[in-house]
Parts: structure tokens; C-alpha cells; sequence
């Protein structure tokens, strides 16, 4: 069919593929050269231990990135998890319980216009909001708390959108059974529509995470510090219940740096030495991304498999 | 979307039309027929289903002016469930036409027709109606 | 004492929508042309339906006869799901749907059609089949224990009983008894749309409502559907909504012929294949319009 057969003859058909495959290819090489070019720069630090475990240094030959890794980990941990609390229950309240008539649905129509605007605003105009906001007016410092809150703004509107997006999936058939033997509204989302909708909701997650962990603008404006020496303190303790709220107040309240962040320090370093420790870190950073996307990936396929309509 | 049908020729006509336009079959005529003729002429409809169960009425009712056309129907039919469904309602009637037909088809070149009816003429009438009006829709028996 | 009663009643149809007044006028105007045999369980009054200004049901007048199978036929569009779907309310899931009239659920005398009842009481006495079979993504058992579950049933014990009891009632415990922890999704349609019914059937409703069950299957399956429904009547009132008018003369004992939102006629099914008294109803099992 292919050489011979008459569905080849088209034109179009013949240099879309070979257009399309350009295209693609350069994107995927630019991916590659960066990928590699930043291997072959950081390969030296890369594989070396004690980059991982030592703090920011005048000395580039001495400089790691402990505190830069620690502070992007505890950050992305809270956004997450912040995002995920606020973000999951508005898609649901939006598309399950909204009234869509009234005042209260005119409220709620305007929100539901601007949810996808707010994914479009600049990431610095939500800098300066958290810095309004978490700063001055709540005084949680420029902590790790409020870069978790800051970045979970950001990644808020795809979630939400994205959660919606799973929920409109599930079919009218599977509510209306539910409903039929008589289960509450509370106990359809809670057996149906939050287990059906999870993988798309965790599609939500990877995208706005991604997104969010290269994030330094904001960051950078709330306050985040480029040269920490230290790790916050770990909220655990020797004896039962293992566990100190006090310590875990002291680790949401204490100062932070991310990778990108560190990475942007040393850039801008006039120092050689130091271009190699940016390039060791941001392949760093890549990896995280990477596996963060992969786990997600991993998790959605396992819930999606489950729930094929 | 409610389709009409012309009575005569089956093809869609608009609701309100007196004559149709295809075949000039005048409508007024067949809002005057009962529904014994009605049910006749639908034994032409175009849809199988609806033949159907237009012969399992047809069965129901016991319509002797209906074995002619059945006689007509078996000549051109091919399908087995309709022809099962008009042994079903000629049984039903049991008039003399009706039991000619039947016997006409004891040779008949489906199986499930042939069989069906060496199986039911050896019932008793009244045993034999009950299990028809059970099994009526049973390809099997 | 009239004054008592009066004040009573006032308050009655503040939360109640409609006075018994009301409703005795109504039982005196009772002219339903057909003979019942039983008792009725459903008895629906003068019931009108709206989709937001669309009148869909239009005066229905019609009383469903207990431990019946009672098919309702029509042309699509005609409102026969409409109908169907105003008995356990299912319409109250989407804006924009309002009753008129009285839906009589006996022997409590519940008005269905009453905006302030409890649903889910009500759900719970009329379960529903639907067209597409729709097994939630769970295991087998979890299907058929929800309706337990969301109803308050929290012994082990008694739910597996049930599940078992359903599953047998819908014919289904054979072919499902040794992987009842496999997801539903991996039965076949047919055994689906019995797991719905089972699921339908666990937590014994009064009646259970049959949205056309057997249009996605095939014959086999819906020979088997069919089979099970005439055996369920034993224990429930069963209405079933089909546009296979054979379907409808094969399983069910009353039938009601609805065209364009109104129920033309309702009687015996046997009197309504063979001797209709409306042109409309002849016209339609004819095949002249559909």
C-alpha cells in the first residue's frame, strides 16, 4: 500500500511528514545539545560526593549544592501540597456543587473566566503578591512556607483547571448510578468523582509542577537567599512521638535558597570554576524534574489503567 | 425526529400529506380502515422488527384475512426469524388455509422452520398455544 | 379546633407545596378508563414536567399497577424516559426541571413529585437500570455492596448476605462467584447490565425502573435480561421504559403508548397490541410513524 498504492499520492502527504519530522527533530536536538552540553560542562562536579553534601562556597573547588537541593525539595513538598488542598476542592466545588444561578453564580462564573487568566499572569506579579501578602501582611518571613505558599499560587489555576477537566470526563452514567441507590453528594465525589478524576488531576500536578520548580522570579522576590550555610532543622526527635511541632514551626519558618536560584548566583560569578558548578546543577535540576515527572507519570498510568470507560 | 411513512409504497412522507406523492395512495382512505386492514398492510413495512411484531399480533389476534398474505410473505422471505414468527401466528390462527400452509412448509429448506413444526403438531391445541405464547421469542424451539 | 386545623394546614403547604384539599378534589375527578387488577403503587395525578420553559410530560394521568411489569412505548422524544426518570426524581441532578401534579407513591401516600421529600429515601425504594450498563470501576462485590454502603449497612456479615442474595436474584452468582474482587469492567455487557441490576436490587426498593436496559446488548443477553425481569416481578414493581415494542409485548403486563409529552393510552398490553382505541396508538404499532 505504501509504494505502490494510490492513498501516497497526495502532495501534502508526502511533505507533511517530512516537515513535521524537521520540526520535531530540531526541538528534540536543542533538548539534546543542552542536555549534553551541560553533562560534559558539570560532568566533573557531577560525580564527584561531595558537591551533594556541602554548602554554597567562596571557594568554587569547595562550593555544593546541599541547601540548594534541600531548599527546592521542602519547597516543592509545600507547594504541592498546597496547591493540591486549595486546588483540588475548587475544581470540584466548581464543577459539582456550583449553583450557576443568583449572585452566587455570577460570583462564580467570574472565577471560573478568570481561573485561565490567572495561568497566564507573569510569575514575578506573583512574587510581588506573596510579598504583599505572606510577607507583610501575615509576617511568615521569607521562608520556606511562604515560597511553598507563593508557588502554589502559581501552580493553583492548572490544577484546578485540570481537575475540572478530569471531573467532565467521568460519564453522566456512573453519577446517575451512584445517585440511583440513593448515595448523598458528598458520598459520590467521595467514592467516584475524586478516584475516577485522580489521574487527570495528577496530570494537573506534573504540569504545574514542572512549571514551577525552574521558578526563580518569584523567589527571588519574596526574599530567598543565595548563600546559606546551613540546613533547617529536621522536625524529628529522639524520643516518642518522634515528632516536634515546635521544630517543624522552626523548619516552615526558616530561611531557604532553591536550585535555580544557586544556579543563577554562579552564573553570574566572574569566576571559570564557578560555571562548572551551574552547569553540574542545573543538570541537577533537570534530574528532578525528570524524575518528579516520571513518578507522577507512573502513578497516573496505574489509576488510569483502572478507570477506562 | 418522528418520521412518517407513506402506508403503501414505506417511504417518508411529511406528516400532513393527503396524497402520497410517490405512489398516490390516498391517505384519507386509510384513516378510514380498521385496524385488522392496518395491520395487514403494515405487514410490507419496510423495518423487520416491526414486521415482527406486526405477525405476532397478526397471531394474537387470530386474523384469518391475514393468511393470504402470509402465503405471499414465505414465497419472497429469506429471513428464518420472520418466517419462524408467521409459523408461530399460522399455528395460532388454525383455520384451514392456515394448516395448508403449515404443511406446505413441514418441507421447508430451513431446519428451524421444518423441525419447529414436526415438533408442535404432535402437542395437543391448548398445550401447544401456551408454549408458543411463552417461547415466542426462543429461536431455539 | 377549625382554627387549629386551619393554621395547620397553612403551615402543611408552606413545607408541603400542595394542601389535601387540593388532593381530594383531584381523587373526585378520577376517570381512568382501564380495569386494574391489585393494588397501585404508583398513582400519578395531572403531572406535568418542565426542562426550564419546555413542557415535556404534559398531563399525565396513569396508575402503576404493584408487582406489575408496566412497559411505556413511543417514538423517541416522546417523554417516556422523561417519565420514567420523574418516579425516583433523577431529573433534580440538573438545573432547570420542574413538577406540576402529584405522583402518588402507595402505600405511604408519599407525593413524589413534591419538591421537599427526602431523595434519598426515595432512591433508595425506586432503583433505576439504565440504558448503557454502568457498573461503577470497582471490584464485583464493591458494585453490588454500595447501595448497602451509602445507606448506612456497616455489617460484614449482613452486606456479603446481600451481595450474595442480589447476585443470585439477578442470575448472575454463577458466572461471578469465584472473582467477585475482579473489576466489573471485566464482565461482558450483558453480565454488566445484571450487575446493575443487582446493584439496583440489593438494597429492595419497592420498584425498580428500567431505562430501555436491553438496547446496547445483544439477543442473547437480552433474552436473558428479559427473563430476569419477569422473574423479579414476584418481589417488585417493575416499570420498564423500551422503544422494542416486541420487548414490550413479551415481558410486561400493562403498557402505556405516549406521544409528544402525552400518554395516549394505558391498558392491558395484550388489549393495547391487539384491539387499541386511539387512531394515534394504532398508527404507531403499524409502523406508520415512528
Amino acid at each position: 500500500m505504501n509504494k505502490k498504492g494510490k492513498i501516497a499520492d497526495s502532495k501534502a502527504d508526502i511533505i507533511y511528514p517530512i516537515v513535521g519530522f524537521i520540526a520535531f527533530f530540531l526541538v528534540i536536538s536543542f533538548l539534546i545539545t543542552l542536555i549534553i552540553d551541560i553533562l560534559i560542562d558539570g560532568f566533573e562536579k557531577l560525580v564527584d560526593p561531595s558537591f551533594y553534601t556541602s554548602y554554597p562556597s567562596r571557594f568554587p573547588e569547595k562550593a555544593g549544592i546541599l541547601s540548594g537541593w534541600v531548599g527546592t525539595m521542602l519547597v516543592m513538598a509545600g507547594a504541592i501540597f498546597w496547591s493540591l488542598i486549595i486546588g483540588i476542592p475548587a475544581g470540584i466545588y466548581l464543577e459539582e456543587y456550583a449553583t450557576k444561578r443568583g449572585i452566587i453564580g455570577k460570583i462564580e462564573s467570574i472565577i471560573e473566566l478568570n481561573i485561565n487568566n490567572l495561568a497566564a499572569v507573569p510569575a514575578i506579579i506573583y512574587g510581588l503578591l506573596a510579598l504583599g501578602i505572606f510577607v507583610y501582611r501575615f509576617k511568615f518571613g521569607e521562608s520556606i512556607l511562604t515560597a511553598g505558599l507563593t508557588l502554589s499560587i502559581l501552580m493553583l489555576p492548572v490544577i484546578v483547571v485540570n481537575t475540572r477537566e478530569a471531573i467532565r470526563r467521568i460519564p453522566r452514567d456512573i453519577r446517575e448510578g451512584a445517585y440511583a441507590v440513593g448515595a448523598t453528594k458528598w458520598d459520590t465525589v467521595r467514592d467516584h468523582i475524586l478516584p475516577y478524576s485522580l489521574g487527570g488531576i495528577l496530570t494537573g500536578l506534573i504540569i504545574a509542577a514542572s512549571r514551577a520548580i525552574g521558578e526563580t522570579a518569584p523567589l527571588v522576590t519574596i526574599g530567598a537567599l543565595t548563600f546559606i550555610a546551613f540546613l533547617p532543622p529536621a522536625p524529628f526527635v529522639s524520643e516518642f512521638p518522634f515528632f516536634s511541632p515546635e521544630k517543624a514551626w522552626e523548619l516552615f519558618m526558616s530561611p531557604f535558597t532553591v536550585l535555580p536560584i544557586q544556579i543563577f548566583n554562579w552564573v553570574s560569578r566572574p569566576q571559570a570554576a564557578f560555571q562548572i558548578n551551574a552547569a553540574a546543577a542545573g543538570f541537577v535540576l533537570l534530574v528532578l524534574t525528570v524524575l518528579m515527572n516520571a513518578l507522577a507519570y507512573y502513578y497516573r498510568q496505574k489509576v488510569r489503567r483502572k478507570y477506562i470507560w | 425526529m418522528i418520521h412518517f411513512f407513506c402506508p403503501s409504497c414505506w417511504r417518508v412522507i411529511s406528516e400532513n400529506i393527503i396524497i402520497c406523492p410517490y405512489c398516490h395512495y390516498d391517505l384519507r382512505k386509510f384513516n378510514t380502515l380498521g385496524y385488522d386492514d392496518k395491520l395487514i398492510l403494515s405487514l410490507r413495512h419496510p423495518v423487520k422488527e416491526i414486521r415482527r411484531l406486526i405477525i405476532f399480533i397478526i397471531g394474537l389476534k387470530k386474523l384469518k384475512k391475514a393468511v393470504a398474505e402470509f402465503e405471499r410473505m414465505i414465497e419472497g422471505e429469506d429471513d428464518p426469524i420472520i418466517l419462524l414468527e408467521i409459523v408461530k401466528a399460522l399455528v395460532k390462527i388454525n383455520s384451514k388455509e392456515a394448516r395448508e400452509i403449515l404443511d406446505k412448509m413441514r418441507s421447508h429448506r430451513f431446519q428451524i422452520i421444518s423441525r419447529y413444526i414436526e415438533r408442535i403438531e404432535c402437542l395437543p391445541i391448548k398445550e401447544f398455544y401456551d408454549k408458543t405464547i411463552i417461547f415466542n421469542n426462543r429461536y431455539t424451539c | 379546633m377549625v382554627m387549629a386545623n386551619f393554621i395547620i394546614d397553612s403551615i402543611k403547604s408552606l413545607f408541603l407545596g400542595a394542601t389535601d384539599k387540593s388532593m381530594e378534589e383531584i381523587k373526585s375527578k378520577e376517570q381512568y378508563g382501564y380495569k386494574m387488577e391489585g393494588d397501585v403503587k404508583l398513582d400519578i395525578k395531572e403531572l406535568n414536567f418542565y426542562y426550564g420553559e419546555f413542557k415535556a410530560l404534559k398531563n399525565i394521568n396513569l396508575k402503576i399497577p404493584t408487582k406489575k411489569i408496566t412497559a411505556l412505548i413511543g417514538p423517541s422524544g416522546c417523554g417516556k424516559t422523561t417519565l420514567l426518570r420523574c418516579f425516583n426524581r433523577m431529573h433534580d441532578l440538573y438545573p432547570g426541571s420542574r413538577y406540576e401534579g402529584f405522583i402518588i407513591f402507595h402505600p405511604d401516600g408519599i407525593n413524589i413529585a413534591n419538591p421537599h421529600i427526602d431523595l434519598l429515601d426515595l432512591r433508595r425504594r425506586v432503583g433505576m437500570v439504565f440504558q448503557r450498563p454502568n457498573p461503577f470501576p470497582k471490584s464485583i462485590f464493591e458494585n453490588v455492596a454500595y447501595g448497602l454502603r451509602v445507606n448506612g449497612v456497616k455489617n460484614k456479615k449482613l452486606i456479603e448476605e446481600r451481595v450474595e442474595w442480589a447476585l443470585q436474584s439477578a442470575a448472575l452468582w454463577d458466572e461471578v462467584k469465584d472473582r467477585l474482587n475482579d473489576n466489573a469492567y471485566s464482565l461482558s455487557g450483558g453480565q454488566q447490565q445484571r450487575l446493575c441490576i443487582a446493584r439496583a436490587i440489593a438494597i429492595e426498593p419497592d420498584i425498580v425502573l428500567f431505562d430501555e436496559p436491553t438496547s446496547a446488548l445483544d439477543p442473547i443477553s437480552t433474552s436473558k435480561i428479559e427473563e430476569l425481569i419477569m422473574t423479579l416481578k414476584e418481589r417488585l414493581t417493575i416499570i420498564i421504559v423500551t422503544h422494542n415494542m416486541q420487548q414490550a409485548a413479551r415481558v410486561s403486563d400493562y403498557t402505556g403508548f405516549m406521544y409528544l409529552g402525552e400518554l395516549i393510552e394505558f391498558d392491558k398490553t395484550q388489549k393495547i397490541f391487539t384491539v387499541p382505541s386511539q387512531k394515534l396508538t394504532e398508527d404507531y404499532i403499524t409502523g406508520r410513524f415512528g
